[in-house]
């Protein structure tokens, strides 16, 4: 069966947004998220899978948010 | 004291104007005293999406410069008779106005009329800027897509920087059947992407294509986008209305029609 293109939609939007956000070129959010994880994981065991950067149109606030278990 | 709503998108096509046609004459149903404006200068169309295009003498560029009292430009519209439309110009260019004069023209409409809808032009150039120079607060339109909600996102920054505070979300046509088999993104996955308040989703109806065609609003109307223009209107009005489910085989309506079928 043909995989849906909602996720596809999504993530293609997330970058989109992102890089109009905060004014910056295409591929600064994978780069900053690879650092922020590499950052992150030095001090706190984070996984790959359950690690994500959300930038809003807020003013700076970052939220660290455990996995559930 | 009236409010002034912009209606805007950022990207065109998405249903800007079939919007500001249908919330002008739900809110006129509501018996509210209601004044739409076409700011797309050099191309007017809400005119035309209300079946008013026959009836222009002056537009919004000849009120601006004084070539006439604002009465003179204003058409009433044929079914509500506190609905009034004052229509764009066709041959202007979108420097014809500043946005300092569009915004002293809404100040000076809001002692006489409840609801002041301005709809705005495609883009986020001077024509933006004088249809969101004067407003209280402004509804944005979208589409389920990509393209729609990335522009959407940027009129929302450009909203906020303009200091105009309250934001609120339509989604226009959606479809269920897509949404249900992942092919289109849902009313919520919209709306926590651009994280603005929902006050309305509009269903993909044939009937608003057909109600076009015909210069008439499906506002009023018992079919299912008719419906969730009405929900705007009362929600614009501050009244709680629940968000109705937009499934045409599980929906209220559809239980209703089928109900009257089987008799």
């Amino acid at each position: 069966m043909r995989k849906s293109s909602v996720p596809i939609a999504k993530d293609r939007l997330k970058t989109l947004l992102i890089t109009d956000r905060v004014n910056c070129k295409p591929n600064t959010y994978e780069q900053m998220s690879k650092e922020l994880y590499q950052i992150i994981s030095k001090y706190i065991e984070v996984s790959k899978d359950d690690f994500d950067v959300h930038v809003t149109h807020s003013k700076i606030q970052i939220t660290l948010v455990g996995e559930e278990n | 004291m009236g409010e002034v709503i912009v209606i805007t998108s950022g990207k065109g096509g998405v249903g800007k104007t079939t919007t500001t046609a249908n919330i002008g004459a739900g809110l006129a149903q509501m018996g509210k005293k209601i004044i739409v404006i076409d700011t797309d200068l050099g191309l007017r169309n809400l005119d035309v999406v209300m079946g008013l295009e026959n009836r222009i003498v002056y537009n919004l560029v000849d009120v601006i410069e004084g070539n006439c009292r604002l009465k003179q430009a204003l058409i009433q519209d044929k079914r509500y008779s506190d609905l009034y439309l004052l229509p764009s110009a066709q041959t202007k260019d979108k420097t014809a106005i500043a946005p300092e004069q569009m915004k002293k023209l809404t100040d000076e409409l809001k002692s006489d009329y409840d609801y002041i809808i301005l709809d705005c032009p495609a883009g986020i150039e001077q024509g933006f800027q004088n249809a969101i120079a004067g407003a209280d607060r402004a509804l944005i339109v979208t589409t389920p897509e990509v393209s729609a909600i990335r522009d959407a996102d940027r009129i929302i920054g450009l909203l906020k920087d303009a200091r105009i505070m309250q934001l609120d979300l339509i989604i226009n046509r959606i479809r269920l059947d897509m949404v249900r088999r992942g092919d289109m993104m849902s009313v919520e996955d919209v709306t926590e992407i651009l994280s603005v308040p929902l006050i309305g989703a509009i269903p993909d109806d044939e009937h608003i294509v057909i109600a076009t065609n015909q210069g008439e609003a499906v506002s009023g109307s018992s079919y299912m986008a008719g419906q969730a223009y009405d929900n705007i209107c009362k929600r614009i009005t501050g009244m709680e209305v629940p968000f109705m489910d937009l499934d045409p085989d599980t929906g209220f309506l559809a239980k209703l029609s089928r109900i009257f079928k089987k008799n």
